[in-house]
């Protein structure tokens, strides 16, 4: 009986990290009906014909930051949803859905996964650490071209640089 | 709602999660026979490895479960404190904790675990490294260089490894279980 649990265990431990090895990150993937802050970078970037992208955020947000292209949501007109092929909204975080409601005549409505927040992390100021290996340089070369198209500044970060050592909370 | 559900602005939930914690932490160390020095100092001699079978059960499921909690949009991962790696102090730290738990038979977990449930060796070990403490921090002044040498901040095994995070899990539970086997295989051995 004991070696029967221990063995369902075991299985179980196998079968849930196997998939985790398939799933590769712990980062919640996009939704259906999302885009990844990279991706709409590189659409924004190539110029993609038909992509409408709205800020769904206050004015005063919307003064002080936002996507390179996109228009406050109080300023967009029937002609211009009527025009658009892909519509991508965004908000601080997550946009609501009933303003996806608002756009069902547009062929395809998207929301910008992480928001604001999200490009400015992915896409701005994406951080590599000074000790990465050459792969990791390598594979964050691509992203701070991405950064610095959009006026980013990929950051440099130096681990043993903190001034102060942090509390332990290991145990055993 | 994602965890972690406490912020770091409520101390008094903080204290309490952790009381709470610590309480079913050392709980789950005594029905795991832990509290005995008997029991902990076996595994040096082969005779019973459940030290490392019970700390890396709770490691692989605390791996797994953070892994798919934050999966699922359940856990905020960049909320979790990563304790900073410090490689030099934390090498040295960790043959002086090999050294003491196989003088004193106790870790400081299942040394409270101990003195909680009456044992008077658990007791001693909890009042050394109390004074170790005590030492530690009044002569730190004195080795500070060293103590903050090697510096990686929250270094992680797949910034380490750069390979992506759910292969070091698995790569992690496969270590996990060829090291339950190898475990199994050495009592048998010994016995």
């Amino acid at each position: 009986m004991k070696s029967h649990a221990h063995v369902v265990l075991a299985l179980l431990a196998l079968v849930t990290g196997t998939f985790a090895a398939i799933a590769g990150t712990a980062a919640p993937p996009p939704a259906a009906d999302e885009v990844s802050a990279t991706e709409l970078a590189q659409w924004i970037r190539d110029r993609q014909p038909g992509l409408l992208v709205v800020d769904v955020r206050s004015a005063e947000a919307f003064d002080r930051d936002r996507l390179p292209g996109a228009r406050l949501l109080a300023d967009i007109d029937a002609n211009a949803l009527r025009s658009a092929d892909t519509v991508i909204v965004y908000a601080d975080a997550r946009a609501d859905a009933a303003v996806l409601r608002g756009m069902s005549n547009v062929p395809r409505v998207l929301r910008l996964h992480g928001g604001m927040a999200a490009w400015n992390e992915e896409v701005l100021f994406p951080v590599l650490r000074a000790d990465a290996s050459a792969r990791q340089q390598r594979d964050f070369a691509t992203r701070a071209l991405l950064s610095r198209y959009f006026g980013g500044s990929p950051q440099l970060l130096d681990p043993g640089a903190s001034p102060t050592r942090g509390r332990s909370r290991r145990g055993c | 709602m994602s965890a972690p559900l406490i912020g770091d602005d409520s101390l008094g939930a903080s204290l309490s999660a952790a009381v709470a914690l610590g309480a079913g932490f050392g709980f789950a160390l005594e029905r795991a026979g832990l509290g005995s020095a008997r029991k902990l100092i076996g595994q040096f001699y082969g005779r019973d490895l459940a030290v490392m079978k019970v700390m890396f059960s709770a490691l692989i499921v605390a791996m797994l479960g953070v892994f798919w909690l934050s999966r699922f949009g359940l856990l905020d991962l960049g909320a979790v404190y990563v304790p900073l790696t410090y490689l030099w102090p934390q090498l040295f730290g960790a043959l002086l904790f090999g050294a003491g738990l196989v003088v004193a038979g106790l870790c400081p977990g299942t040394a409270c675990v101990a003195a909680a449930t009456g044992r008077v060796d658990g007791m001693f070990v909890v009042l050394g490294f109390l004074a170790g403490m005590v030492g530690v921090g009044l002569l730190l002044d004195g080795f500070a260089v060293f103590y903050e040498s090697g510096a990686h901040g929250a270094w992680t095994l797949p910034e380490l490894t750069g390979l992506p995070y759910g292969a070091v899990v698995a790569a992690v539970v496969v270590l996990a279980l060829a090291a339950f086997a190898g475990a199994e295989w050495i009592e048998r051995r010994v016995r």
